[in-house]
């Protein structure tokens, strides 16, 4: 198997962080846990202040893969025997993948995707994840969240510090689906979470009292806690009359999933001209296929074709806008490499990250592949640090200042790897 | 005698589903170790007098088998999904064993199964695991656990076997179950640990869990300094090394400060003392991993008496005390139909209702997916989405929109002159135990009297339900 563009090497940061590798190390490393509410400004942040996001600036929207997507699945190699061998039932002969290039497909349940690459609007990373890999869900959940190996004061997420690099001060600037706040999201810069737009939407409860008495009564009564409970009141207050006006533009052919509601949501506040700098889908899937992954007819293709519809449905809603988001998919790990006995696959390290919007530098994927021969205790290796995807999208689609990367992914050495254009 | 209205406030707030009149009033009468002593006898009765709408649920005392042969079990096994959810809302907002019924939650946040793996087997582990041992041991509750078809299925503990462990249920046992990723253990730890668990499946028509020598690893086994020969020649031999590695991970230091904490950060706070975590974990270590006695050592430490607000509750606490404290009646009929018909069945009645505003708040029982339980931290839960929906529960419940009796204000809060500081006291010693003061209770008091003009006829009764809905509506009444 000869190597994709042999770009973005292992960082030294990255290869030391591997190779001195033990759970003691790696709690010290990422956790500025302790739990409760912490909330010091990454170094390097101080200043951030004022509003420095540059307003042609896309959307970044991570789509959030809990459980561990299986990169082979989803963009498995071409031709290589070996996955053949150690993949007996859950596997595509290469005649069944759709095509991408010489070396990988792409699963046949991801027509859009493939329909967005040939029109040079997905660029595919493989063998990639985070630098070190526990095979444990949240400890490397945390750890893709928080972004900030080596930094273990650190208790913000990357959106977040991200949020605070641009200067964003509006409430709907950071914005994830859900019931609570994810890590990536957690931190000083005031963000929105919600999953169901018309439960959020105030009601005054007794029509005896008129509402938009009760919206002031409420916005008084919270106008100068300091409590973190004090002051998200009077954000989602605000939040939450301007939702209002949200509410009538949600529209378009979505799948009738959650997925598909999250996503309408969301293309609705863009729509609306709501000013998202990044946003998360929690994507509602069962992607920790121990067993019956289901490759062909069963859990893996329901989910991949969720996604797919979803992306499509997203696109075609946001016709225009469409180039003014971008949209990368995160995931913990990916799989073992070998199929276990139960037509599943345990934890593994490396996966594969979508990214999508107009303004990328698709049609491409972008590897340094490791080979399925040499494997780190049964897994894919990282060959390439997911931060250096997320640098350059902050960077080059969200309009952030290239100093600021050292705040947002601190103590990372970012190199662009070419999978967006700039802004212009 | 003088009250100590933090104390108890701590203790309803946090041992409880949220004060009410008569658990106040129990309370003062007993005193805090009278009052804990009650409340974790096993003996005690789960209902005063009967056992409310909970008897008109069918599966609830099901064995597996005879919910697999009844109607409309049978047709729609999801029925008992909903039962299971519905009838712990219930059991929440109504049992007299209001202590254990919190312990109950936090274990099935500890060792949790989601609804959708397999709702038969659900119910069941419910029962048979969670409810049976939380006033028992941890190593008991753990291997029950294990051993139990609803965690075979949800972990993939069916599919592990010896030419390929399934390593889904020995990683979680590790990581989540007892000493956590606090301490160093290796991937040859998570390998053994699933091997000794390889070939423990069930019988499908009985729920039997049962041993295959032929599907076992077999051989040496080591997991941090636990060491087996593990010939697991017999299902019995199986079990045994099983049992033996629950209780080495059960009992180990480690997993008794991990139990502590854990415990601590959902009754205490966020970020627990490290006296408090001594205490705890000293005590499970001497009781051999007593549930109960962990929790005793919690509530006499001298930190919990000043723990009151200390926590966020999380959207079901919330909803239920808001019930309580509205002294809410969820008693009645639950069939709305035909009881073998699962269209009709309990669907349409006010604990349905419930179960709707759990769904709305994220937080339904059993509805998390993942297998670490649903977030506990402050930061997790307030959000847009967190608020909003609490508000908007309270003010429907207050207003009696939800298809539920309209509550009688003026006896509720003890038919206080009208004027405005007086109603906005009552209400806030009825919900909170204490007064307002200071900028916010102005605040209250100046809501309450620009929403309610005087011109009304029912002015009284609007500025009694308005005053309820705006103490509901602050910080203090989210907090326990």
């Amino acid at each position: 198997m000869s190597e994709q563009k042999p770009i973005a090497q292992a960082c030294p940061d990255f290869i030391e962080l591997e190779r001195g590798f033990s759970r003691r190390t790696f709690n010290n490393l990422i956790m500025g846990l302790g739990g409760g509410l912490i909330l010091n400004a990454a170094e390097g942040l101080q200043v951030a202040t004022a509003a420095i996001g540059d307003t042609r600036a896309d959307a970044i929207i991570t789509v959030y893969m809990r459980g561990g997507m299986d990169g082979l699945m989803a963009v498995p190699i071409l031709g290589d025997p070996t996955l053949t061998r150690l993949r007996p039932t859950q596997r595509f002969a290469d005649s069944k993948n759709l095509t991408l290039d010489n070396h990988f497909g792409l699963h046949p349940a991801l027509n859009t995707l493939k329909q967005l690459y040939d029109q040079k609007q997905l660029a595919v990373i493989h063998s990639v994840g985070t630098p070190v890999g526990t095979r444990s869900h949240f400890d490397d959940q945390k750890a893709l969240e928080y972004a900030a190996y080596n930094n273990p004061s650190n208790a913000e997420g990357w959106q977040n510090r991200y949020l605070q690099a641009l200067g964003a001060t509006d409430v709907f600037a950071g914005y994830s689906t859900g019931y609570n706040t994810p890590i990536s999201l957690k931190g000083s810069a005031a963000t929105t979470v919600f999953e169901d737009m018309n439960d959020v939407l105030l009601n005054n409860g007794s029509a005896m009292v008129n509402r938009s008495d009760y919206v002031n009564i409420l916005k008084n009564m919270y106008a100068s806690g300091k409590s973190l409970w004090a002051t998200t009141a009077s954000n989602s207050i605000a939040a939450s009359e301007r939702l209002r006006q949200v509410q009538a533009g949600i529209s378009g052919d979505y799948p009738q999933t959650s997925n598909g509601r999250r996503f309408s949501t969301l293309a609705a506040m863009l729509k609306q001209g709501v000013n998202i700098k990044t946003a998360n889908v929690e994507f509602q899937a069962n992607f920790d296929v121990h067993s019956a992954a289901g490759i062909a007819d069963g859990q893996t293709w329901n989910d991949l074709k969720d996604l797919d519809a979803c992306v499509a449905a997203f696109k075609n809603d946001l016709a225009d806008l469409w180039n003014h988001v971008t949209i990368v998919t995160v995931t913990e790990f990916g799989r073992r490499v070998e199929e276990n006995a139960s037509a599943g696959f345990d934890h593994g390290w490396a996966s594969a990250m979508f990214v999508m919007g107009g303004g990328v530098k698709g049609g491409q994927v972008v590897a340094t592949w490791p080979g399925l021969s040499d494997l780190r205790d049964g897994d894919l290796r990282v060959t390439l640090d997911y931060r250096h995807v997320l640098a350059e999208v902050m960077k080059y689609r969200g309009g952030m200042a290239a100093d600021r990367i050292s705040g947002v992914l601190p103590g990372f050495a970012a190199k662009d790897i070419g999978i967006v254009n700039q802004l212009n | 005698m003088a009250v100590n209205i933090a104390l108890e406030n701590a203790v309803l707030n946090k041992l409880t589903y949220g004060p009410t009149k008569a658990s106040r009033a129990e309370f003062r009468k007993l005193g805090l170790a009278a009052w804990v002593a009650d409340q974790l006898n096993p003996s005690k009765a789960e209902f005063k007098t009967t056992a409310g709408i909970l008897g008109q649920f069918r599966a609830l005392n099901m064995t597996q088998v005879q919910i697999q042969n009844s109607l409309p079990y049978s047709i729609n096994s999801g029925r008992v999904s909903d039962e299971l959810a519905h009838t712990t809302l219930y059991r929440r907002f109504a049992s007299s064993r209001q202590f254990y019924e919190t312990l109950v939650e936090f274990l099935e946040d500890y060792n949790p199964i989601p609804l959708f793996s397999d709702p038969i087997k659900r119910l069941s582990y419910d029962r048979e695991v969670i409810r049976k041992y939380a006033l028992g041991t941890y190593p008991d509750l753990l291997y029950a656990s294990a051993m139990h078809p609803a965690m075979l299925q949800f972990l993939s503990g069916y599919a592990n076997e010896r030419n390929h462990p399934n390593e889904n249920y020995g990683r979680e046992l590790l990581e989540l179950f007892t000493v956590t990723t606090a301490t160093p253990y290796t991937q040859d730890d998570v390998v053994n640990a699933a091997r000794v668990f390889s070939g423990i499946s069930w019988y499908d028509p009985t729920f039997e869990t049962n041993a295959a020598p032929n599907r076992h690893w077999q051989g040496t086994v080591k997991v941090l300094d636990w060491t087996d020969p593990n010939l697991g020649r017999t299902p019995n031999e199986i079990f045994a090394t099983a049992r033996s590695l629950t209780d080495y991970l059960a009992l180990r230091p480690d997993t008794a400060v991990a139990f502590a904490t854990r415990m601590a950060k959902r009754y205490v706070s966020d970020n627990p003392s490290a006296s408090i975590v001594q205490a705890m974990s000293q005590a499970y270590l001497a009781s051999k991993g007593s549930i109960p006695e962990t929790a005793k050592a919690m509530v006499f430490h001298t930190d919990f008496a000043t723990s009151g607000g200390k926590k966020l509750k999380r959207p079901v606490e919330h909803l239920i005390s808001t019930m309580r404290v509205l002294e809410m009646n969820l008693d009645g009929d639950i069939s709305a139909g035909n009881v073998n018909n699962f269209d009709d069945y309990f669907h349409g009645s006010q604990l349905s209702t419930v179960w709707w505003f759990s769904m709305k708040g994220g937080h339904s029982p059993f509805d998390w997916p993942f297998p670490n339980g649903y977030p506990d931290t402050e930061q997790a839960w307030v959000n847009l989405a967190g608020q909003l929906t609490r508000w908007n529960i309270g003010a429907e419940l207050t207003s009696g929109w939800s298809g539920f009796a309209e509550t009688n204000y003026k006896a509720l809060l003890g038919a206080p002159k009208n004027t405005v500081a007086t109603i906005v006291d009552a209400a806030a010693a009825k919900i909170l135990g204490y007064k307002l003061v200071g900028t916010t209770r102005t605040k209250v008091i100046a809501g309450v009297t620009k929403a309610i003009g005087k011109t009304s006829t029912d002015t009284y009764q609007r500025r009694l339900q308005f005053a309820v809905q705006l103490v509901l509506a602050l910080e203090d009444w989210n907090r326990r």
